[in-house]
């Protein structure tokens, strides 16, 4: 089944940790994620330079090996799927769950429609799970490496 | 609207259940019935779900729109190879397992509640 996944997830891929389900799905042209999560990826990889963050310890790598890592993670792979504001936007305006949604969760399940796809989380999401279920679509958390 | 929770290597999984969960969740009948999960974790699925006609029509439009436009799958499907460098996996890797990245979204999180996975 194609997925929708999180930005933890993506990341995985990025650095090459997949999770074998998720390579199923690769290499199906099944994976999918939402241009909210691809964002909040960059926002966190390029925060701060201090020793807690990724560039903090990437500096041991040197400058150069350093900014050639964080492009790295910025660019999403073509073996992603990922849909445009012009498709999904109306979905998530049509969108009809018992409790309101925020613009994350909101694409995120109008993309899961789109493609036919489950949505697949690394943190419990109680709101997202909500309207995956007044959705029908199928909801996976699972857990981290 | 019945809903399951579902755990893989649950052992009273039926073997002759299909492992599509969604041909498996609309076979379900009653309570009682355990499925396989195909993705190897805690897989919550509803059963019989139904959109209203609005949504129906919206999403059946967009997903033609998008399969004209050649959007529907992704430009190169396939496997990926990660362009990190054995050094610069574990980092990232390390960086991820400890929490660095958790800690990280949750400052984005805090400035941007639209971010939130909720």
């Amino acid at each position: 089944m194609a997925v929708v996944i999180d930005d933890r997830l993506l990341l995985d891929v990025l650095a090459g940790a997949t999770d074998p389900n998720i390579d199923e799905e690769l290499a199906r042209g099944g994976v999918y994620t939402t241009s909210c999560w691809y964002y909040r990826l960059g926002r966190a990889v390029n925060a701060g330079s201090g020793t807690g963050s990724l560039s903090g310890r990437l500096a041991a790598l040197g400058p150069d090996a350093r900014d050639r890592v964080l492009w790295s993670l910025r660019e999403l792979p073509d073996e992603i799927g990922l849909l445009t504001s012009r498709t999904v936007v109306p979905v998530m305006v049509a969108l009809r769950v018992r409790r309101p949604l925020n613009m994350l969760n909101a694409e995120a399940l109008a993309v899961a429609l789109l493609a036919g796809a489950s949505v697949m989380v690394t943190a419990a999401a109680p709101l997202l799970e909500s309207g995956a279920t007044d959705l029908g679509v199928a909801y996976q958390l699972i857990g981290q490496r | 609207m019945c809903q399951r929770w579902c755990r893989r290597g649950d052992t009273r999984v039926d073997p002759t259940l299909p492992t599509d969960p969604r041909r498996t969740a609309r076979s379900l009948t009653g309570s009682g019935a355990d499925v396989r999960d195909s993705a190897g974790s805690l897989f919550r699925m509803a059963v019989t779900p139904s959109l209203d006609p609005e949504l129906t029509a919206v999403v059946e439009h967009a997903r033609r729109r998008a399969r004209d436009g050649g959007e529907l799958r992704p430009p190169r499907p396939g496997p990926h190879a990660s362009r990190l460098s054995p050094e610069a996996r574990e980092i990232v890797l390390a960086w991820l397992r400890d929490g660095g990245y958790d800690e990280a979204v949750a400052r984005v999180v805090a400035d941007d509640p639209e971010l939130a996975t909720q």
